[in-house]
Parts: structure tokens; C-alpha cells; sequence
């Protein structure tokens, strides 16, 4: 038999840190929908003596969280990415984008009819787009959350 | 999933909506006669049904029918029910589990009076209704 899940049960609860660096604090951010996983890979081609077949080699790969964001002005993690915005156009600063810390749970299994979950935290570079969006009742916009480096498992549950 | 399984998911949807829906008979099918005021009625409807290897066709869509003599009843049970999309729901049904994964659905609007008693909303549900043990 199957068991499907939707897209808000692939990844739950993901949370920018709202606190310091030495004692942060996890705010939800509210998504819309779904947030997805990407990994892209980084290859090589290459080609050996006697055949022209084509093969690879996988040199790397990089994580990056999509989603969607609907603002939503009484989240302070929702807040904390306008000011990262207002910090930009302000002081011209870009480093507020790079090394957030986040934190998620990634479905990992099912256990006697209960979905598992592993909590990551992970820092991340930021790269918003459409800012407001495109209608009049959105007010979303979309996020990239690049990994950098690897993730630490906190918990599962 | 079984040929009974398959034949159960419209029973299993109904039975869902009994548990969180009050003061409505909800069945599979609509008579005319008098005692059957609050009543909403779900039956399969056409839809585009999406088809992966080695499970059934994925997606049943269901046609929500809710009759009632109060205009403002069955608004607000038609609203009940129309947020319900986005859910994964579990439930328990006899000793099986079952999920009903609500996608999409048309908004409840509400249609010609079957006779002059009764006021009615439809909406159309897309679910994935399935067993899971």
C-alpha cells in the first residue's frame, strides 16, 4: 500500500534565526505552500581513449531551499527579511544575505504510522526575488536558501 | 489497493465528512422525500486523474452537494468543508487507516432550488483518498 504526503510534509517548521549568533532564536517564516529541496550538481565531462561516449564525474553539489514567502507583518522572521533589504539599500551592506542561520525538519521516514522528522540547522545565503509580487493581494516573495557548507542535525523526531 | 478498497474511498470520504459535519444526513445519493431536508450528498465526479507505475490512478474528484432550507446553514458548512484544502488528513476508518489528501476544489456556490424547500451549495473536491494500512 501507499502513503502519500503533501508538500507541507517534505520539510516543516523552517525558521530564521530572529536572536544573536551566540543564542539564537527560531521564528517560523510563514510559506506559502511548498518549500522545495534542489541539489545541483557540479560535473565534469570527459571522454576516454577509443570511444567518443560521453562520462561524468560529480565534482560537488549545492542544497538550496525554495519557497515562497508570504509576508505576513506580525512574523518577526518574516520582518527580518525586509530589514535585511533595508540594510542593503541603506549601507550598501550585502553580508546580512550570507551565513543566516536557519533551521528545518526533513521527513526521513515513517515509524509504526507516524512520519519522522531530522531537524537541521544550517547557514545559509539568502537571495530574494520579486519583492511585493506580481498582483495586488500577494505580497509574496520568493527566497533562495543557498547551504553553506554542511548542515548539523539537531533532533529527530 | 483492493477492488473493495477502491469501491470504499466514497464511504470513507462521507464518513469523514459525519465526523466533522453536524445536523446533516450526508450519504451517497439525494431522494426528493420530505425527511430529507439537511442533507449533503458526495458523489464522483469526472476529473483528470494522474497515473503512476504500479499504483492506482491518482485522484478522485467529488461533487459536494449540500441541501438544507437555511441559506446560511449551508453557506457556512460549504466554507467548512472548502477549507479543508491543503490538508493531509488521517483517519481512522473501522481497523484501517486511510488519508484523505484534499488538492483542490471548485468554491462552493450555490445552485437552483431542487424543489421549493431547499436551498442548495455544490463545490468539487480533488482528493487523494487512500488506504495506508
Amino acid at each position: 500500500m501507499e502513503w502519500y504526503i503533501n508538500n507541507r510534509e517534505l520539510i516543516k517548521n523552517l525558521a530564521i534565526n530572529t536572536g544573536t549568533t551566540d543564542s539564537p532564536t527560531f521564528t517560523n517564516i510563514c510559506t506559502t505552500s511548498e518549500i522545495g529541496v534542489e541539489t545541483s550538481l557540479e560535473e565534469k565531462d570527459f571522454y576516454v581513449f577509443c570511444d567518443s561516449l560521453q562520462r561524468k564525474v560529480i565534482t560537488g553539489a549545492s542544497v538550496t531551499l525554495t519557497g515562497t514567502l508570504k509576508l505576513d507583518v506580525n512574523n518577526v522572521g518574516d520582518i527580518s527579511f525586509l530589514n535585511k533589504v533595508h540594510t542593503l539599500i541603506a549601507d550598501g551592506e550585502v553580508a546580512q544575505f550570507s551565513g543566516i542561520l536557519i533551521q528545518f525538519d526533513l521527513l526521513s521516514g515513517v515509524n509504526n504510522g507516524v512520519l519522522e522528522y531530522t531537524k537541521y540547522q544550517a547557514q545559509v545565503s539568502l537571495n530574494l526575488s520579486d519583492l511585493g509580487g506580481a498582483a495586488e493581494d500577494e505580497s509574496e516573495f520568493s527566497f533562495e536558501m543557498q547551504l553553506i557548507g554542511k548542515g548539523t542535525e539537531i533532533a529527530s523526531s | 489497493m483492493s477492488e473493495q478498497d477502491i469501491k470504499n474511498k466514497n464511504l470513507v470520504l462521507i464518513d469523514y465528512l459525519r465526523s466533522i459535519v453536524d445536523g446533516y444526513k450526508i450519504r451517497a445519493e439525494y431522494s426528493t422525500n420530505d425527511s430529507d431536508i439537511q442533507v449533503i450528498v458526495v458523489q464522483e465526479a469526472s476529473g483528470q486523474k494522474i497515473v503512476l507505475w504500479d499504483t492506482d490512478p491518482l485522484y478522485n474528484y467529488y461533487d459536494v452537494n449540500i441541501y438544507g432550507d437555511n441559506i446560511q446553514n449551508a453557506k457556512n458548512v460549504s466554507v467548512k468543508i472548502g477549507n479543508l484544502i491543503g490538508n493531509n488528513i488521517y483517519f481512522q476508518w473501522n481497523d484501517q487507516q486511510w488519508q484523505i489528501m484534499i488538492k483542490q476544489f471548485s468554491n462552493p456556490r450555490t445552485i437552483e432550488y431542487e424543489d421549493i424547500r431547499r436551498i442548495s451549495y455544490t463545490m468539487t473536491l480533488q482528493c487523494i483518498v487512500n488506504r495506508i494500512s
